[in-house]
């Protein structure tokens, strides 16, 4: 029986689950921060997720892809808000400074796709659960 | 302990089975936000055809198994079923109704009704089991 097996795949989507989640929060945290250089400014971080491959995950082993993890977190690409901001001690000698790439609706629809999948993958852990003291009750007297 | 588990016959081989379905269907559920995966299901009719071909060229000839005078009929061979063979060669990946742009194929509706039914299926073969099992432990009883 692999019921171990099926619990533990959806143990690492919530993992990678919440990881997504704190990025969220980390962004949100940090969309009001200004900086005095284009390259210092900061930009929204994104997680990368990656298939793990069975016999990464419990030494089963037959390359059946199952869980998921966090390969990389990587920085938004969209270009950061140059504000003019004379008065701002952290602007350039031009009078710039540099907002964050931020988007609040953005990161709360991602956080919201996030508990989504966090919530299922808790269907998948509880239903596996159900059936397996299901399966012992087979067995008893 | 070959009587026991002739007396279960294939319900045991489908309810392993039917668990690793669960498994496929929790990884496609799992890996719905994984940019370019692939969601993949087993496909019982080619599961099936596998095991019926490989029983027809193998067990026929035991003293056991149904004797097939015609070359489309099925071999029932008798123990047999016991071992589905290569349960992974069977897995498939599956045309999505909506392709999304990160090429993943996982539909989150879909998957979630795909894995209420494979839980069903399972529980279905579980009940199965535990009637026979009961019908056993009657006849042990002798009441």
């Amino acid at each position: 029986m692999s019921f171990e097996r099926l619990m533990s795949i959806a143990g690492t989507g919530m993992n990678a689950q919440l990881v997504r989640m704190n990025t969220t929060a980390s962004n949100l945290a940090n969309a009001g921060v200004v900086a005095g250089t284009d390259a210092g400014a900061f930009r929204a971080k994104r997680p990368v997720f990656q298939t793990l491959m069975d016999n990464a995950m419990s030494g089963a082993g037959n390359g059946f892809e199952g869980g998921v993890h966090v390969d990389s977190i990587i920085d938004d690409p969209k270009p950061v808000k140059q504000v003019f901001e004379p008065n701002n001690p952290l602007a350039d000698e031009n009078g710039y400074v540099y907002a964050s790439n931020v988007t609040e609706i953005e990161e709360l629809i991602e956080m919201m796709d996030a508990s989504r999948a966090y919530q299922n993958n808790i269907e998948v852990i509880s239903t596996a659960k159900q059936l397996m003291s299901r399966t012992l009750e087979v067995i008893k007297v | 302990m070959a009587s026991l588990d002739s007396y279960f016959g294939f319900n045991a081989a489908a309810t392993s089975l039917k668990s690793r379905r669960l498994e496929i269907i929790s990884a496609n559920i799992t890996n719905a936000s994984t940019p370019g995966y692939k969601a993949r299901d087993l496909d019982f009719a080619k599961l099936l055809k596998q095991h019926t071909t490989s029983m027809d060229s193998g067990n026929n000839t035991s003293s056991a198994a149904l004797r097939a005078s015609r070359a489309k009929h099925i071999g029932a061979a008798s123990g047999s079923l016991g071992s589905l063979g290569n349960i992974d060669s069977a897995i498939t990946y599956y045309t999505p109704l909506n392709p999304s742009l990160d090429n993943n194929t996982v539909e989150m509706g879909v998957e979630q009704a795909r894995f209420g039914r494979a839980v069903a299926d399972y529980q279905a073969s579980i009940q199965f089991l535990e009637n026979k099992i009961s019908g056993l432990r009657k006849a042990f009883r002798g009441e």
